[in-house]
């Protein structure tokens, strides 16, 4: 089970590097936005398998108010591009 | 010019994460021992106000020490404490089967009162200085959003009142119940096709919230004799019914931070009263 | 475990300075919601799920939207 660990912990750590390459690299600003989506998304994840290896089930509620909350913050960068692009016309 | 002020900045700051760094990681890599601030071999623990935390059954605590005075720091795994169990355990002492929330309101609870107050205190400075305040504009939404915005509310709010009712059982409580209900409102703002603002109503319910908090200390005052006892019966541990006044006070607590944080939001997006 | 304490600290290394050095008022608040994704899961390890709820309702709700209300009362550059 050890080795189980390390080896799932090491591919969810690559993919966590890999999406910050992509909020550095990225010139315009949705490309940000997109790579704060995908880090929640991938950070749900990564705690509902930590807390199945310490054992302990009552960790699993702080996944749940991320799987709900990470629609907002998306939602409100979006609607604040959206109205800027349309006032200056 | 600038540019050397920023360097000496940037240096300051520079030295003052080295110096946290090397604490942190100090207490991070301590070797596990029987803890580093007394004596290990003659403690004396019957002068401590702390005595009858460490133990864990209160009522245990004078026993344990007249019996095995400055050995309890190599004893402490053979320490006979209650066993507590879920669903199982009646009248326990304060009976919540989440600790951090046992200390919020029923050991340390006059503080929890100061924080509802600065909470209050910061608010009312938000709406006094937005007083008049013009109309934010928004595009119209587009179907997705609208639909969106329509399907979700009540589920977020169902999930926040969730957190601040179960709060003596699962981890959470009123703060982070309050602030999830906070949020649908914000998603009421961003996807509707015309929001009106609706302040008078969520500052009564706010008000009214608040009294019933300070209503539950008077009421211990009255009947017990201080201010914020448990005057309730503790109850079986792990039922939803349990744990004296910790469940009514959470309540209060979510439904105040709801109302609080959510007339913030439709303060700093403008418009007044409609 | 202690591989996922030095990820955390270098994510939340790279995405501070982000937030203090860039020019575009934008970025930063992106930045400081990927901080406070982190520290929540800092929190997470250390075993309080408690402070974790918290810091991830606060931070992936609230604060974000308050710093884009007063970035619209405001300008966006630098």
């Amino acid at each position: 089970m050890n080795t189980l660990y390390w080896i799932w912990s090491i591919i969810l750590s690559i993919s966590i590097l890999m999406v910050l390459t992509r909020f550095i690299k990225g010139p315009a600003l949705p490309d940000r936005v997109i790579s704060l989506d995908m880090f929640t998304t991938i950070t749900t994840g990564l705690l509902v398998l930590i807390s199945f290896f310490l054992n302990n089930y009552i960790l699993l509620d702080v996944s749940l108010v991320y799987a709900v909350l990470a629609f907002i913050s998306v939602l409100i960068m979006a609607r604040y591009l959206e109205s800027t692009n349309e006032e200056e016309k | 010019m600038k540019n050397t002020q920023g360097m000496v900045n940037a240096f300051f700051a520079f030295l003052l994460v080295v110096i946290l760094g090397i604490f942190f990681f100090n207490a991070i890599n301590q070797p596990l021992g029987n803890g580093l601030v007394l004596n290990k071999d003659n403690p004396d623990l019957s002068k401590r106000v702390s005595i009858h935390y460490i133990l864990k059954n209160v009522h245990n605590a004078e026993d344990y020490l007249a019996q095995h005075k400055s050995s309890y720091f190599r004893n402490r795994d053979k320490v006979k404490s209650s066993n507590l169990e879920f669903g199982k355990t009646k009248n326990a002492e304060s009976g919540s089967a989440n600790e951090v929330t046992s200390i919020v309101v029923n050991y340390r609870g006059f503080d929890t009162l100061g924080e509802v107050t600065v909470l209050f205190i910061s608010i009312l400075g938000l709406g006094m200085l937005l007083h008049e305040n013009k109309k934010k504009y928004w595009a119209k939404p587009s179907l997705i959003v609208r639909t969106g915005a329509n399907f979700l509310f009540p589920f977020i709010v169902l999930f926040g009142v969730y957190v601040f009712v179960h709060g003596h059982l699962t981890p959470g409580g009123g703060f982070p119940g309050g602030t999830i209900i906070a949020s649908a409102a914000l998603l009421l703002i961003l996807g509707l096709k015309d929001f009106k603002n609706k302040l008078t109503m969520t500052k009564i319910i706010e008000s009214l919230a608040g009294l019933t908090f300070a209503g539950l200390g008077l009421v211990g005052l009255f009947t017990n004799g201080s201010f914020l006892t448990n005057f309730l019966p503790s109850g079986t541990m792990g039922l939803l019914v349990s744990s004296g006044i910790t469940a009514l006070i959470y309540i209060a607590v979510g439904i105040k931070v709801a109302a609080e944080l959510s007339s913030g939001i439709m303060e700093m997006n403008g418009g007044g009263e409609e | 475990m202690i591989v996922l304490i030095y990820l955390s600290a270098i994510v939340m290394i790279i995405s501070a300075l982000y937030a203090v050095y860039a020019k575009d008022l934008l970025v930063s608040v992106v930045a400081l919601g990927i901080n406070s994704l982190i520290v929540s899961v800092l929190f997470f390890l250390m075993h309080a799920p408690d402070v974790a709820i918290t810091e991830a309702a606060i931070g992936a709700g609230l604060s974000t939207a308050i710093f884009v209300f007063a970035i619209k009362h405001t300008e966006r550059k630098e």
